[in-house]
């Protein structure tokens, strides 16, 4: 056993010099052997740390490559980690999407029901939804019926199906927006910013038929009209319904459509968040107290007079 | 110390008072933690949640289903 | 003689988590195998409870994929850990993978090989359960990968229908895929069980690389403490992505169902297998393109052979080590390069790293053990360390 430590303190020794005859002719000048190896991982680090610099220079090329304008970061009340949504704007949000958005695009995944002590008590809802014809059947002579909606129906579709909405909307396809905010780079900003970002093609770009500038839009021609003017609706609460106060409410109902869950997970996750930071603590105090002997004993090598 | 000491004599020294300890000092936590930290949440979040905004649509009903 | 020594049933568990010699000077690197083990158990059990409200049906996936997040009560928490857990799976696996590297563990032949297709499976899995939203880019990415079948020479297009059950991605493709990424992580399981018995003939590794069990220590109370606080910081990182950005990993094209007529812009795949994308890519020709991605990942069985090294890692080899950290950077430049699009500068930067990821493992490992061999030993015919 003995002799096994003393060859790997052997080995060890050797192998120490070497790094440092290998750090004297890395650094000529300095005569301190460690020094010498700190500053070769300097210039190591340097290197590494210049070269994701220049990574991270030729990154937003890539993105320049593109010509469309990406969405600034709006000041969301909902962004903050454990914030939750503005629950009066998803409120108005719906009253949008009913009123302007509702005509050419479906939400599939939602129901009346999910909105039930989200942004409307129970009895509202029901009146909302009855509003609704929603068609039913097979009666029990088999002829489909249309009746009154329930809560428990899915918001109903513009279009019987795609073709139909296609040709409703010279050839474009107005998308489901069940899951929009999630599935857009830039989520509610993006959608924030085409609602609003509409203008006149500039200089160089022509009008196109049944197409609308954009530079948000990827392309830039977007098929969608500008749906949101100044009071194109009102608020049943009042609100004065400005374009930016519209395209808000509705990006906040959106973005709740898409993540229905949201205020629960991340209430939920400063609950978790707390404990586990609570059990990081005992557990590692836990690990240091079992450690404490082991940590604390000393190994001393005393080579055999006899060897 | 000796508080400690004796919490530890009267609830920790003996299992069957030590798991009795255990199982209400969880339950007992549990409560307090949770809502604890649902008023922290609501606090943090006062004006936009459903709970804030509910009275102004709910005119008889406030305490129907919570 | 204490029951957990003598009892059929505990008498293992003992010898795995209780008695287990281990050595004294392990550093947390050595934390990952547990935490794998929490992710396998975690994926498992998310993934049990998923499949009782998911629909393998093309007409209903992505739909059933939404009930779960909108109706089932705490489904979005199911799915966001089983979807983060598959990020953290891989996190946690390049990691154990280099500590093995770095400290020589792969020089226990079986655990290293077993521990190889550990790895190649977990691919398999995570592929296959990618596929199973039925969003756009598990739509594109089965049909990309799948496709890479194809060049096989002679059988290519008979393998890839085979594969698919029909004449492209569809239902068929889609229920196969779901069976299969219910069953192999048993399989996993099950090869976990074989790495850690032929791990524990030899025992764990150190990082001085020395065999001698001179400093064990029992495994229950120091491993046991030490691994549990690793998997609850694990816990903390992880909850912190599901609870507060579960998203962050995904791609938005993801939550637009499958559409064969709608090719996305960028194809790629999850941040963990970019790096054999970029290696994809890279290779101008097709086939050469899938046999060094497929290398890439079966030249690790060769890795025992490279090791021309008397010493068992790299912690007392200079050389070596700098050669390992140039190829830590360069994997993540593989990493970087595979999510980029396909144009100059990147192409050519890509085949450079490309070609830098082998010349580590056929040149760099052999050349610098023999080197290394030499300035260290050079008095010596043969160290028997």
């Amino acid at each position: 056993m003995a002799y096994r430590f003393n060859r790997l303190r052997d080995i060890s020794n050797r192998l120490q010099d070497v790094v440092k005859m290998q750090s004297r002719l890395a650094a000529t000048a300095t005569e301190d052997g460690m020094k010498s190896n700190r500053s070769l991982w300097f210039a190591l680090g340097t290197l590494a740390a210049g070269g994701l610099a220049t990574g991270y220079l030729l990154q937003p090329n890539v993105k320049a490559a593109d010509l469309e304008l990406h969405p600034p970061h709006f000041p969301w009340v909902h962004k903050g980690p454990f914030s939750s949504l503005d629950h009066a704007a998803i409120r108005r949000g719906y009253e949008v999407y009913r009123q302007v958005c509702a005509a050419c695009h479906s939400m599939d995944q939602l129901a009346y029901r999910h909105l039930v002590n989200v942004a409307y008590t129970e009895d509202e809802m029901k009146a909302i939804a009855a509003d609704a014809q929603i068609e039913d059947g097979p009666d029990d002579d088999g002829n489909m019926f249309s009746r009154p909606g329930k809560l428990s129906d899915h918001f109903p579709k513009p279009y019987p199906n795609e073709q139909a909405a296609r040709a409703a909307n010279a050839g474009a396809y107005p998308p489901d927006l069940s899951l929009i905010t999630s599935a857009r780079h830039g989520g509610e900003d993006y959608v924030f910013s085409i609602l609003t970002g509409y203008e006149d093609p500039p200089g160089g770009c022509t009008e196109k038929e049944d197409l609308y500038f954009n530079p948000y839009f990827p392309g830039q021609y977007i098929a969608m009209a500008p749906a949101l003017y100044n009071d194109v609706m009102e608020y049943s609460d009042g609100t004065p319904a400005t374009i930016s106060q519209m395209a808000k409410d509705v990006c906040t109902f959106l973005k709740w459509a898409a993540e229905p869950e949201h205020d629960d997970r991340k209430r939920m996750g400063m609950k978790a968040l707390t404990l586990l930071g609570m059990l990081t603590f005992a557990s590692y105090y836990y690990k240091r107290h079992k450690w404490s002997v082991l940590k604390s004993r000393k190994i001393v090598y005393r080579p055999s007079p006899h060897s | 110390m000796n508080l400690g000491r004796t919490i530890y004599n009267a609830l920790f020294r003996r299992t069957s008072t030590f798991v009795v300890t255990i199982v209400v000092g969880g339950f007992i936590f549990e409560r307090v933690f949770d809502e604890g930290m649902d008023n922290v949440w609501e606090n943090m979040n006062r004006g936009k949640l459903w709970n804030h905004i509910k009275h102004r649509y709910a005119e008889d009903a406030d305490e129907a289903d919570e | 003689m204490p029951l957990r020594k003598e009892n059929p049933l505990l008498s293992p568990v003992n010898g795995l988590l209780v008695d287990l010699p281990s050595p004294s000077n392990i550093s947390y690197l050595w934390n990952f195998g547990s935490l794998l083990g929490l992710c396998l158990a975690m994926q498992i059990v998310t993934g049990c409870f998923l499949s009782m409200h998911y629909c393998a049906e093309v007409g209903l996936a992505f739909a059933s994929v939404g009930h779960i997040m909108r109706d089932v009560n705490y489904g979005f928490l199911l799915r966001y850990f089983h979807a983060n857990g598959a990020s953290l799976f891989f996190l946690c696996l390049y990691f154990h993978i280099g500590r093995s590297l770095y400290y020589g563990g792969y020089l226990k032949g079986p655990v290293w090989r077993v521990g190889i297709v550990i790895f190649l499976l977990t691919m398999a899995t995570a592929f296959l359960g990618y596929v199973l939203p039925w969003g756009q880019m598990s739509f594109w990415g089965a049909t990309v990968i799948t496709n890479l079948l194809s060049a096989i020479p002679y059988v290519g297009t008979d393998v890839v229908q085979w594969v698919w059950g029909g004449f492209s991605v569809s239902g068929a493709t889609l229920t196969r895929f779901f069976s299969l990424h219910f069953l192999f992580p048993f399989i996993l399981a099950i090869l976990v069980v074989v790495h850690l018995i032929f791990l524990h003939i030899e025992g764990s590794n150190s990082p001085v690389g020395s065999k001698t069990p001179v400093d064990d220590v029992v495994f229950h109370v120091y491993y046991t403490s030490k691994d549990w606080y690793g998997i609850v910081v694990t816990l903390m990182l992880l909850s912190i992505v599901v609870y507060l950005m579960p998203n962050l990993l995904g791609d938005p094209e993801n939550f637009i169902q499958a559409n064969s007529l709608v090719t996305p812009v960028h194809i790629q795949p999850e941040w963990y297998f970019l790096f054999a994308y970029a290696i994809l890519r890279s290779i101008p020709n097709k086939f050469g393109g899938v046999v060094s991605m497929f290398l890439s990942i079966l030249i690790l069985f060769f890795f025992p052979l490279l090791h021309r090294s008397w010493l068992r890692g790299l912690p007392f080899r200079p050389f070596g080590r700098m050669a390992f950290w140039s190829f830590v950077v360069n994997f993540v430049l593989l990493t970087w390069i595979g999510s980029l699009v396909v144009e100059e500068p990147f192409i050519i930067i890509g085949q450079l790293v490309a070609l830098y990821y082998f010349f580590y493992f056929l040149i760099l490992i052999p050349l610098l053990g023999e080197v290394e061999n030499n300035l260290l030993f050079k008095q010596r015919k043969k160290c028997d360390l």
